[in-house]
């Protein structure tokens, strides 16, 4: 039965390793390379004692041990914590509840612009032969919304429409007159 | 860590049995298996005795309320100390406590030693080991309490302190080195 010999390291190496070396974190070739490095070095050796005395030095502190009252003042706490977050919920809603109208009639006014933004894009052009029953129908339902539409309210605009409509049509005379 | 490895972690069923059932009794076996690690973690950020309890208390209430949010992905020691050294940090910064060495307790030191010398001489260790300790810096700090007071992994103290385990190994490193340095007089005589 062969054995494999530890990979041999340096001082620099092993002095890194050493306190992961004493908390059993190393891997097995790098512990037992570090193992075989400390029994040969002095130095090693010595560094590896002081954190071993450390370890047990850090050991003997005393621990707290929790007092008699820690359980009763903790369930005193605990309830206090419960009874604010009890309290916290219900003062949370009217915050919002008075904000929801005002949420809901932004929105409102959001799907009304939009409606109005899609309408104004698909809508065919003008046409002067007098609108079918599916315009009329369309007309009435976007009637409110039609009301404060621009072009719509100022009439006044529109009255030389047939005239602008065919300026390129017409002689440059007529045009000019 | 594998969430298949804390499928055996007991304390994370009892989290969760907590969690979906509300039964108070898993909670309650979890407060009283972890009240004295949590008092003796908050204890070295402060020093003093009741302080560390009064923030041992407001960790548990904070994972109490915290419980919905619990993911069994993450091991409950791991979760606990998480939020136990966020707490811990921010009383310490908002209360500006500094850290104060409590009389040392003479009955411990008395029970190992017969000789008046060699008590005095073991009090004033602990005193150095005490002050050396509170003297690191918070991280180098909490990861060696994580490591010896509350007998955790690299990898656990890695997960509880959101950094690499080869960061938790330097941390490690530096503040042995450290209070071997400060130690020094102590550790030499044996």
């Amino acid at each position: 039965m062969t054995t494999t010999k530890p990979k041999v390291i340096r001082c620099s190496k092993c002095t890194k390793h050493l306190s992961a070396f004493l908390d059993g974190e190393l891997p097995g070739a790098l512990a037992e390379a570090v193992r075989a490095h400390v029994t040969g070095c002095p130095a090693c050796a010595d560094r590896l004692e002081r954190l071993r005395a450390l370890h047990g030095a850090l050991d003997q502190l005393p621990t707290q041990q929790p007092s008699d009252r820690f359980d009763g003042a903790f369930a005193r706490r605990l309830q206090a914590a419960k009874r604010d977050q009890r309290a916290a919920v219900p003062a949370s809603r009217p915050r919002w509840g008075w904000r929801l109208p005002a949420f809901a009639a932004a929105a409102a006014g959001l799907c009304a612009v939009v409606v109005v933004a899609v309408l104004a894009l698909r809508s065919p052009p003008p046409r002067t032969d007098a609108p079918d029953a599916g315009d009329e129908l369309e007309l009435a339902m976007n009637l409110e919304l039609l009301q404060d539409y621009d072009v719509v309210a100022n009439l006044e605009a529109l009255e030389d429409f047939e005239v602008v409509k065919r300026m390129e049509e017409l002689p440059v005379e007529e045009a000019v007159r | 860590m594998s969430q298949a490895h804390h499928g055996h972690d007991e304390d994370a069923r009892l989290m969760l049995a907590f969690q979906q059932n509300d039964d108070e009794r898993c909670f309650d076996q979890l407060f009283q298996k972890y009240k004295g690690p949590v008092i003796n973690f908050a204890f070295r950020y402060t020093g003093r005795r009741e302080v560390a309890e009064e923030l041992a208390q407001e960790i548990f209430v904070k994972c109490y309320i915290a419980a919905p949010r619990y993911q069994p992905s993450a091991k409950f020691s791991t979760w606990l100390f998480r939020i136990a050294r966020n707490h811990c940090l921010n009383e310490v910064r908002r209360q500006d406590y500094s850290y104060r060495t409590e009389q040392v307790e003479e009955s411990a030191i008395a029970a190992q030693h017969d000789d008046p010398e060699q008590q005095a001489q073991a009090r004033a260790m602990q005193r150095a080991v005490e002050q050396a300790l509170a003297q690191l810096p918070e991280s180098q700090r909490s990861a060696l309490v994580l490591s010896r007071f509350c007998a955790m992994s690299y990898e656990e103290i890695s997960e509880t302190m959101e950094t690499s385990v080869s960061a938790v190994k330097s941390l490690l490193n530096r503040a042995k080195g450290t209070m071997i340095k400060h130690l020094s007089s102590f550790l030499t005589e044996g």
